[in-house]
């Protein structure tokens, strides 16, 4: 029968995690940067700087707020953060360029204090520019040197190429972490449920492990609902197999509430002290290289990431959603979680016994003494 | 005196909390303090195998940024590869693609990245398409050269507007700077809030419980506490201000704002976060105390993501922001941190933040008193019908 004080923490798991997963998923709900508020200085005011401004107050990316007379104003919109980029359009844009003497320069000012919109805009605003520029280099082309628009087009970029990013095409940022946010708010809560599962008096290793595939189950549900919320409702991409995805989140929920347990049955503080500490596991996320790579971090950490659970079950579930690899591909991450349960079941077993043994040895040594009170 | 008497009562709290917004930002910049990632796993699928194609990966070679550790000659394994994350990135330069070239068939090379982790992606495909451009640029200009135009001419037509980029306050758009300001307001929360404040108010509320209350009882009982909160307010604020220096000392993070300015900032954000204890107390006691720090560390990556400082207000739904801020102190404080630590913005662009903070600590005060008045009023009510 489950106790009263059980309901809350199983309710933290089957509900935040689900809560969490609608709010985020409504927060970024578009999935791409767009509106950034952009200022624009026109210092040449001719027919191609006015097709130029028209090009970007196209665009969906960028919303053109303001209209500058002076540098300075584009460096004081963005100092207040009222504008998240500027671009300033040299005097004499327009009959520099066609003069050809001194190419002019355009100035694209970025505010590096929003680094979620500065690689996008970065993006938009070269993209607009450039498909000018190639313009331009189409008519020198079909103009000096008689080609045909076909032939200028090849001359443009030669070496032409084109970029595909593999699980994520339209490079969404939300659809890039997300799903590890909710892994970090649900590996909280069953860790949490773990440690409320644990009763001191307590001491057969088969309740514990019967409770701890109980609070993994729990969690599961959750993590199935929260991650459903985001694949069904908003759209997020799911390429892989269900059955991978969902055998991942059975393992590494019971291992984080197996953990739970072991770390409140070997702590000698109380069951508050072992809560308190499990804000430490959303940092997981960070160290595992799930958004800062590995490979710029220091040696020590890149090591330290290898002993992570996370790692070996939010980067395989990512890889399982966006990219769709296999359960053959995940096999050495499923193994690795198989023996940190298994650990952690030794672990409980080895407290258990000890604890068994304990009071078997407290009980032979009070034996004679009990004896001869009884004599008294 | 009381002063002494309020500091050994917290001396241990005092000191952690002292420590604590030192300490966190120097982790923090030992994690990543590593700007660009170097050496990005590549892979080369040259189905080409020409000088051009074999140019062109030599020159791929030879970026710092990249370390081409697989070639193939299929697509498919190429693909692959990236799947299995043997490799980040990987070009796939086509079959007779100097021959098409020469042919002006516009061939096209296929630069493929692992989307999972769009960092790395976005660098791996930066560095390659550098490598790319530079060769296209050698091509053009030895076209226009050998349709004999001058090669000075042909640099300038080539040239015909360049496109030149700033980025302000941060040039390296760096990850450390994006999260370090943002993180100890965040931690200092989560202490200030659940360890101190919270306790303390617990205690309070029991020893008013044992007697009958009164106004005046209130108001003797909240003067200690409002000097301990004081004292802690100022410390963590210091703290606050010491550890961004010390990691802009060491780790070179800007921290361009006034001791005032920060000072300030921190302290309504405290002031906020007692207020919100207050209301808390409503529901919180001793015996659900654990549940609701239980629920703090679950929910608490949630302040940072609707912050506003992550994923800026502008790209959220119309409303989600403003609700935000009226229902916790966070985003009033995680914004303007980070720009008064990158912008060093003056009074006039920090004011409406603090204004905003103070607004928010009104009402809720106004809330809180309110609510625990009728607690009050309706337990008094049931005691003397």
């Amino acid at each position: 029968m489950i106790k009263k004080g059980i309901i809350i923490p199983i309710l933290f798991v089957l509900l935040i995690p689900p809560i969490a997963s609608l709010i985020l998923g409504y927060e970024f709900g578009g999935h791409s940067v767009n509106n950034v508020p952009t200022a624009i200085v026109d210092y040449d005011n001719s027919t191609l700087s006015r097709d130029l401004v028209e090009k970007i107050r196209a665009n969906d990316t960028l919303d053109l707020k303001h209209y500058g007379q002076r540098d300075d104003d584009i460096k004081n919109w963005i100092h207040s953060g009222e504008v998240a980029a500027g671009i300033i359009i040299p005097k004499n844009f327009s009959t520099d360029m066609l003069k050809g003497q001194t190419p002019p320069k355009i100035l694209v000012i970025y505010d590096g204090a929003q680094m979620a919109m500065a690689g996008t805009v970065k993006g938009k605003v070269s993209e607009i520019l450039e498909t000018i520029k190639s313009g331009y280099l189409i008519q020198v082309m079909q103009g000096e040197l008689e080609l045909t628009s076909a032939e200028a087009q090849s001359y443009i970029q030669p070496i032409a190429f084109t970029t595909r990013f593999l699980g994520n095409p339209t490079k969404s940022s939300p659809i890039f972490f997300i799903q590890g946010i909710l892994i970090s708010i649900a590996q909280i809560a069953v860790f949490i449920l773990g440690v409320e599962l644990v009763t001191k008096k307590d001491e057969n290793f088969l309740h514990y492990l019967s409770k701890g595939v109980f609070a993994g189950l729990v969690g599961t549900v959750s993590m199935v609902v929260a991650l459903g919320i985001q694949v069904w409702w908003f759209k997020s991409p799911f390429n892989g197999s269900v059955i991978t995805a969902l055998l991942l989140t059975v393992l590494y929920m019971i291992g984080m509430a197996t953990l739970g347990m072991l770390l409140t049955l070997a702590s000698k503080k109380d069951k508050f002290e072992t809560i308190k500490s499990s804000t430490s596991l959303s940092a997981t996320m960070l160290l595992a290289g799930y958004t800062y790579p590995l490979v710029a971090m220091p040696g020590a950490l890149q090591t330290v990431a290898k002993y992570m659970p996370f790692t070996y079950y939010a980067l395989p579930l990512r890889d399982v959603a966006l990219l769709g690899t296999t359960f053959q591909q995940v096999l050495p991450d499923i193994s690795w979680l198989i023996k940190f349960i298994g650990l952690g079941w030794i672990g409980i077993l080895m407290v258990c016994k000890s604890s068994q043994l304990r009071s078997l040895i407290n009980r032979f040594i009070s034996l004679p003494q009990r004896k001869e009170t009884e004599k008294v | 005196m009381k002063l002494m008497e309020c500091i050994r009562k917290d001396n241990k709290m005092l000191v952690n909390l002292f420590m604590l917004p030192i300490i966190v930002p120097l982790i923090l910049c030992y994690v990543f303090g590593g700007i660009y990632p170097e050496n990005i796993p590549f892979g080369v699928a040259d189905l080409d195998n020409s000088s051009l194609s074999r140019s062109i990966v030599q020159g791929l070679e030879n970026h710092p940024g990249l370390d081409v550790s697989y070639y193939t000659t299929s697509q498919t394994e190429l693909q692959d590869s990236i799947n299995d994350k043997k490799v980040n990135g990987g070009i796939i330069i086509p079959a007779n693609y100097s021959l098409d070239l020469s042919q002006k068939k516009a061939p096209k090379a296929i630069l493929l990245a692992d989307g999972t982790n769009l960092m790395l992606a976005n660098n791996a495909l930066g560095y390659c398409s550098a490598v790319l451009k530079t060769f296209n640029a050698q091509f053009q200009l030895s076209f226009f050269e050998g349709n004999n135009m001058l090669p000075q001419t042909a640099k300038q037509k080539m040239a015909s507007f360049s496109i030149g980029e700033r980025v302000l306050y941060d040039p390296q758009m760096s990850y450390l700077c994006n999260l370090i300001y943002i993180v100890n307001p965040l931690v200092i929360q989560m202490y200030f809030l659940n360890l101190f404040i919270l306790p303390a108010f617990i205690e309070e509320k029991k020893v008013l419980a044992q007697d009958k209350i009164s106004l005046k009882r209130i108001v003797s009982r909240g003067k200690p506490l409002l000097m301990r909160i004081g004292i802690m307010g100022t410390v963590i604020s210091i703290a606050n201000f010491i550890g961004f220096c010390i990691a802009g000392l060491f780790y070179g993070i800007p921290v361009k704002g006034t001791l005032l300015a920060y000072f300030v900032l921190m302290m309504v954000f405290l002031l906020a976060l007692a207020v919100m204890g207050l209301v808390l107390m409503l529901f919180i006691n001793e015996r659900n105390y654990s549940y609701f720090v239980g629920f703090y560390s679950i929910v608490y990556v949630l302040f940072i993501l609707t912050s506003g400082a992550v994923w800026p207000d502008y790209m959220m739904p119309k409303g989600f922001y403003p609700v935000v801020k009226s229902i916790w102190p966070y985003a009033h404080v995680a914004l303007p941190m980070k720009f008064l630590s990158l912008k060093g913005i003056g009074w006039d662009v920090l004011w409406p933040y603090i204004r905003d903070g103070l607004c928010f600590t009104f009402c809720w005060l106004m809330i809180a008193i309110s609510l625990h008045a009728l607690k009050l009023h309706r337990k008094q009510k049931a005691l003397h019908p």
